[in-house]
């Protein structure tokens, strides 16, 4: 499949960025392309296939067990130099972690772009179909769900 | 390493920059930037470095020959006496209780053999938890590999009917405990046969799986059973 030639490395690297794990990025990026395929569709464009890649991985962290496996077994260097924060402060994968379990589907997708991927707000606008006011709106709710995991997590540390 | 004092070049473009498919203007301020800023510079040189890995395979598109969903489904037709065993071996898993088998890896005549390896070390034999994630590994002979119409499906039989829970229709290098792609997990509280089946694809590959007792019951065959863990 020409898509996967092309971009399978990429979007190997997105996965990866997101689930500190090399084995588990394959399998997402893998079996997204077994199912294009045997659903005949030959997409080749870059933005969706980040898209879809975002959401598998999104779809395996939503499972407690599996988010305890991917803490136990994560490689924090594929995760790649840390460059934007939120309210100056960089979200660690535990904290992320803890937050994205507390968010919609869209503002998971949301805290992905911007705080693993590195997203403009213009970019994940783009991306979602959705205005950066809308955007812009998301992220303060993300905030204050940052605020109220790290209260808890500061609360009762583990 | 300094963090990047401007706006980070997000991984997507810097990606798109790598390939060659931004735009010129779009371009020429991501080099720009790239220049003065060590943070986007590393995940640039990264993307480039990593250029050159191969990527894992990725399991061949095969033709579904059934397109009705139901239950009970066609596997390879047992192999005929005048064909070669080649043309289509079929492994099972037959029912049989558990304190009597060994748990996770059991064959039946001697040249292919399914195992269940679970990610968690302190897991029991024979059980699985909600959530606990397995990986199927074979071991067949390596003349199978010579065909290239011989491609393997997991089929997972339980209460409510069977499933595959990987890639369907993957080729192995046939070896010692070969890896089948992709991982799995297991839910429900009944136990779950899970067989290993070689399919060859001059017949088509089935879309479903046969309900479990009606698997003929050929000398090749290779078998787990998992129960639901306490």
């Amino acid at each position: 499949m020409d898509a996967y030639a092309r971009y399978g490395r990429a979007l190997l690297r997105k996965a990866e960025r997101m689930l500190g794990n090399s084995d588990d990025a394959k399998d997402v990026v893998q079996s997204l392309f077994v199912d294009l395929v045997r659903e005949k569709n030959m997409t080749s464009d870059l933005a969706y296939l980040y898209r879809a890649t975002t959401n598998r991985c999104l779809t395996l962290m939503r499972d407690e067990k599996n988010r305890a496996r991917l803490r136990e077994c994560h490689d924090e260097s594929l995760r790649g130099p840390l460059r934007t924060t939120l309210d100056d402060e960089v979200l660690g994968t535990d904290l992320m972690m803890k937050v994205l379990a507390a968010l919609d589907a869209e503002e998971a997708e949301i805290l992905t772009y911007r705080c693993v991927d590195d997203l403009t707000q213009d970019e994940i606008a783009e991306l979602l179909n959705i205005s950066r006011k809308t955007v812009g709106k998301r992220l303060d709710r993300i905030r204050d769900e940052v605020r109220k995991v790290r209260g808890a997590s500061e609360r009762s540390p583990s | 390493m300094n963090r990047c004092l401007a706006t980070p070049i997000s991984w997507l473009t810097l990606e798109r920059f790598a390939l060659g498919e931004l735009g010129a203007d779009a371009a020429r301020d991501v080099k720009t930037h790239l220049k003065g800023c060590d943070a986007c510079a590393v995940c640039h040189a990264k993307i480039l470095n990593e250029m050159a890995v191969p990527l894992p395979p990725l399991p061949e598109p095969v033709p579904v020959a059934v397109t009705a969903r139901a239950r009970v489904i066609r596997l390879v037709a047992p192999v005929a006496a005048t064909l070669s065993l080649a043309a289509a071996v079929m492994l099972l898993v037959t029912k049989r209780d558990p304190a009597v088998e060994a748990p996770r890896d059991r064959s039946k005549g001697g040249d292919v053999s399914l195992a269940l390896v679970s990610d968690n070390e302190q897991a029991e034999g024979g059980g699985f938890h909600i959530g606990e994630r397995f990986k199927a590994v074979v071991t067949c002979p390596s003349a199978m590999s010579d065909d290239a119409s011989l491609v393997w499906d997991l089929v997972a039989f339980d209460a409510d009917g069977s499933s595959y829970p990987l890639p369907r229709a993957q080729r192995v290098a046939c070896g010692n405990r070969v890896p089948l792609s992709g991982a799995m997990t297991f839910t429900g509280s009944g136990p779950i046969d899970v067989c290993v089946v070689l399919h060859s694809l001059t017949d088509g590959l089935p879309e479903q799986s046969l309900a479990i007792e009606q698997l003929p019951r050929g000398s090749h065959a290779s078998c787990v059973r998992l129960a639901r863990s306490k």
